[in-house]
């Protein structure tokens, strides 16, 4: 059967079918593409997480890092860096995010209730910014949506299994 | 004369297969494309199971993971007990997300407790992640001791582009 001879039903249906073929490729290539979808293996972890040098401290005598960096200095610096909405870094200050947390509850009974009146405050309020700053922490830089209610929660109880 | 008319008689059937080939190249070659560079882009990778640790007498391991799509980016955190189940309210998970060439907290979830007799938990937090920026998922998990909660790290995921 020659190409130009085929009908024109059979000409879509051939098409189609190399776009699911081309499909198909792509995806069997995408584990060797940067950036790819991939399982970790113990290799890919133990290549080092990364590491930022550790804390600056600004003209005002206040720690500036990342928040990773707290497995290896120990603690959170003074201000954390954040990324932007419009992908810049600004810091929120660590007692600002420790407030957005809330108390660390004394049981576990304690916990279930803050945890429900939180909830029902983000559906009152909406999602509400922490202000942002320069590495200096006083020159303001916005404000900061990163800290959200948590998404896609799955509990799985003996019966799921 | 004859020949022309011979050539003119041909010509058709050749353009036919011709731009018939050409629409099956483009598509074939789009769809690849497509579907490559957008699943590059889009996609769930996890670390490596940290633990087991004890935490009020309960086993516990955790895994964080990094998922970027079309519609929502989240840096998650599960925690697991290795076996029975924790009563409600003992394990926590605290999800975040980083931006991989900076170490800026893209994205933080509050502590979210066991509502239930669990055997596992799992949330994340959302972010928008730059188009072809590394990020990666790094969280904490909260364990009941019996009269204060532990926080344990979990090992950072690989890194996902946005």
């Amino acid at each position: 059967m020659r190409l130009e001879n085929l009908s024109r039903t059979a000409f879509v249906g051939l098409t189609a079918g190399c776009a699911v073929l081309g499909a198909a490729v792509g995806i069997s290539l995408v584990p060797h593409l940067p950036g790819g979808a991939a399982q970790a293996s113990d290799a890919q972890i133990e290549s080092k997480p990364p590491s930022y040098g550790g804390y600056e401290t600004n003209a005002n005598g206040l720690t500036f890092g990342s928040a990773v960096e707290e497995a290896t200095v120990g603690q959170l610096p003074d201000l954390i860096a954040v990324e932007m909405a419009d992908g810049t870094v600004a810091y929120i200050y660590q007692r600002d995010l420790v407030a957005a947390q809330g108390e660390t509850p004394s049981s576990p009974t304690q916990a279930i209730a803050q945890q429900q009146e939180r909830l029902d405050k983000a559906r009152e309020r909406g999602q509400r910014g922490i202000q942002a700053f320069q590495a200096d922490g006083v020159t303001p830089a916005g404000l900061w949506y990163g800290f959200s209610p948590a998404v896609g929660t799955v509990e799985e109880s003996v019966s799921d299994r | 004369m004859e020949a022309l008319r011979s050539h003119q008689r041909i010509a058709p059937g050749r353009l036919k297969r011709s731009r018939r080939l050409r629409v099956i190249a483009i598509t074939f070659g789009a769809s690849l494309l497509a579907t490559a560079t957008t699943a590059s882009f889009a996609g769930v990778a996890s670390g490596s199971w940290y633990g087991p640790y004890s935490v009020g007498g309960y086993s516990y391991k955790n895994v964080a993971t990094i998922s970027t799509s079309s519609t929502l980016d989240q840096g998650r955190v599960k925690v697991q007990v290795q076996s029975g189940s924790a009563p409600t309210g003992w394990m926590g998970t605290e999800p975040r997300a980083f931006r991989y060439s900076t170490g800026a907290l893209a994205c933080q979830g509050p502590v979210t407790y066991s509502a239930s007799v669990a055997v596992s938990l799992e949330t994340g937090c959302a972010f928008t992640a730059a188009t072809g920026v590394g990020y990666y998922a790094n969280g904490f998990t909260h364990g009941w001791n019996g009269s204060t909660y532990k926080r344990w790290g979990s090992y950072n995921s690989p890194n996902q582009n946005g």
